[in-house]
């Protein structure tokens, strides 16, 4: 004990502190410490390298035909890549979303934060985007990646045949919003369960219907474009209402009841 | 100033605790004993606006726990017997990223930072990530995250639950040290030493009531009502037991075994300044050489046991015997 403690000086009148700046601290911290995490950079890492592998080893003798039939087959295959590349990143941020309150709270990592004069609304919403954002840095490294191995492999020229513009664009629209989708609803349900198993059991059943949703969604495309493009605003609109419906249901008091 | 009404918390049909009240004055610790399961968590977790009671109320430093939980918390600091750190980060970082939610300006930031990593002797790890520290150094940075707003109130629960002994002393010592800071303190606790040392009025709960709330001192005297004494003699007691047992107001004398010296005597007595000087006398009067005379009511554990060895209801306990802490209302009431 080197100093003396000084008499505490209790504030005369308390000021609530601003939500969105209290949201921001936690989700910074957060996010940081997801993205940090070992596990988390050896599996992007591995996905990455996959992606590197199956772009050159099954695009690559498709994008050397000529015929219109080869051309179609490669271009599915790079769209396919393409969610591929955006979506395994993202489907490992889901996995740790699902610990950002059961897994914290079986750490005993919750309740300092809880007892905070934060609001509900700045923890929640901190919670939710530190989980998010992971999510959607590493899809953004694995898209980038992506289109610098499509243009480095193959050529622009190439790359940009394979890839309609309207439809890579709405795919590339589409990515955020189901990892927002996921991480929101894995947050959602690490929210509200009492242990991190529990919320990885669940979780791994989101994900499941995660893809299968997606592969309706992907359909959705071969009925038209403007389809597509409604399914992928539908999505943003899923996920705003999720998260501002949980936001707004979502007390300290339960998660401390549950302990 | 923590001051509870009739506080009761009830999660369904379980009632947790039930009609809890006393105070709990600037500069004062107050224990919390009981078994696990008792409301010792759910007491704290009310009064650090965690949990609204379901019926009942608590002022904790100015402000009420069910109109202005934020405000509140914003006055109060916990520790649990988990640290729960965010444990990638290092010690500067986290006590900043709390005190940035506890909305501490920059520079008070790094000056209560330097403060606390100077007082909890945590200035050379400074650059390390909290993951490779002891139990007991993740314990002071939990301290040290509880303190880094100045709160008025501290609720320490179990805060040295798994440590070494000498971080627990460590832990015991800052505790003192606030409780002269004049903060107000609660500790919930299984040790009862530690109560007994630290704490200046102990409350035991059971099923969520409290069945007994005095000083530690009065705990005791009031339990038992007895005192034992023993006797340390130079060579053997020249009295035998029959003239001992013949003095008035003295019970059960015996002589104890004492690891080659002569055996030491002891005795119960409930009227110390009547019967000791007679025993005293006759002693001396036959020749006895006294090394010592010490006096002790029953412990702390003696008094955990007999209070919990009763049914709700029986034991009611006055808590007048120190100012700093009252008891409102008792177990029955």
């Amino acid at each position: 004990m080197n100093t003396e403690i000084t008499h505490p000086a209790a504030r005369a009148t308390y000021r609530q502190p601003a939500t969105l700046r209290i949201a921001w601290l936690i989700a910074r911290r957060q996010a940081v410490e997801a993205m940090r995490t070992r596990s988390m950079v050896v599996m992007v890492g591995f996905f990455l390298a996959l992606q590197t592998v199956m772009l050159w080893v099954s695009l690559a003798p498709l994008m050397q035909g000529k015929s219109a039939s080869t051309l179609g087959l490669a271009s599915l295959f790079a769209e396919f890549y393409l969610l591929w590349s955006a979506l395994m990143p993202c489907t490992l941020a889901v996995g740790v979303a699902a610990g950002v309150f059961a897994g914290d709270k079986e750490r005993g990592a919750l309740a300092p934060l809880l007892v905070t004069p934060a609001s509900n609304v700045a923890i929640f919403a901190g919670k939710v985007l530190g989980s998010v954002l992971p999510a959607l840095s590493y899809t953004l490294l694995g898209v980038i990646l992506y289109f610098l191995e499509m243009a480095l492999f193959f050529g622009l020229d190439k790359t940009l045949v394979v890839l309609p513009f309207a439809l890579t664009t709405l795919i590339l629209v589409l990515i955020p919003a189901i990892a927002l989708f996921g991480t929101a609803v894995a947050s959602v349900i690490s929210s509200r369960v009492s242990t991190f198993q529990s919320a990885q059991t669940y979780t791994s059943i989101l994900l499941m219907v995660l893809w299968f949703g997606l592969a309706g969604l992907i359909f959705t495309a071969s009925l038209g474009l403007w389809i597509f493009a409604g399914a992928v605003l539908a999505v943003y609109i899923l996920d705003i209402l999720l998260i501002w419906i949980a936001a707004a249901t979502w007390r300290r008091e339960e998660v401390m009841a549950k302990q | 100033m923590i001051e509870a009404q009739a506080l009761t918390r009830r999660f369904g049909t379980f009632t947790a605790v039930s009609q809890l009240s006393f105070r709990v004055d600037d500069g004062s610790i107050l224990a919390i004993l009981g078994p696990n399961g008792a409301g010792k968590t759910t007491t704290v977790r009310m009064l650090a606006g965690l949990l609204a009671p379901s019926e009942g109320d608590a002022i904790v430093a100015g402000y009420d726990i069910r109109r202005e939980p934020a405000a509140v918390r914003a006055c109060v600091g916990l520790v649990t017997d988990v640290p729960g750190l965010f444990e990638q980060m290092t010690v500067p970082a986290y006590l900043d990223f709390f005190g940035s939610i506890y909305g501490l300006s920059t520079s008070e930031r790094g000056r209560r930072i330097d403060d606390l990593l100077a007082l909890f002797e945590l200035n050379d790890h400074r650059k390390e990530k909290m993951a490779g520290f002891s139990k007991g150094m993740k314990q002071k940075v939990a301290l040290a995250r509880a303190l880094i707003h100045e709160p008025a109130v501290l609720f320490l629960d179990e805060p040295t639950s798994g440590l070494d002994p000498l971080s627990a002393r460590t832990v015991r010592e800052l505790i003192v040290q606030l409780k002269h800071a004049s903060r107000s303190i609660i500790l919930c606790t299984h040790d009862l030493d530690e109560a007994e040392r630290l704490a200046d009025v102990v409350a035991i709960v059971r099923h969520g009531r409290l069945v007994a709330c005095d000083a530690p001192a009065a705990l005791r005297e009031q339990a038992s009502g007895e005192m034992l004494v023993k006797i340390e003699f130079v060579d053997s007691c020249p009295l035998p037991l029959d003239a001992l047992q013949a003095i008035d107001g003295i019970n059960a004398p015996q002589f104890q075994p004492a690891n080659g010296l002569p055996p030491v005597l002891e005795y119960h007595t409930a009227r110390p300044r009547e019967a000791n000087p007679r025993v005293l006398t006759a002693l001396i009067t036959a020749g006895a050489q006294i090394i010592s005379v010490a006096c002790e009511h029953s412990s702390l554990e003696d008094v955990y046991a007999s209070v919990m060895g009763r049914r709700t209801g029986e034991l009611v306990l006055d808590g007048s015997a120190n100012g700093s802490v009252a008891v409102l209302a008792q177990e029955g009431e």
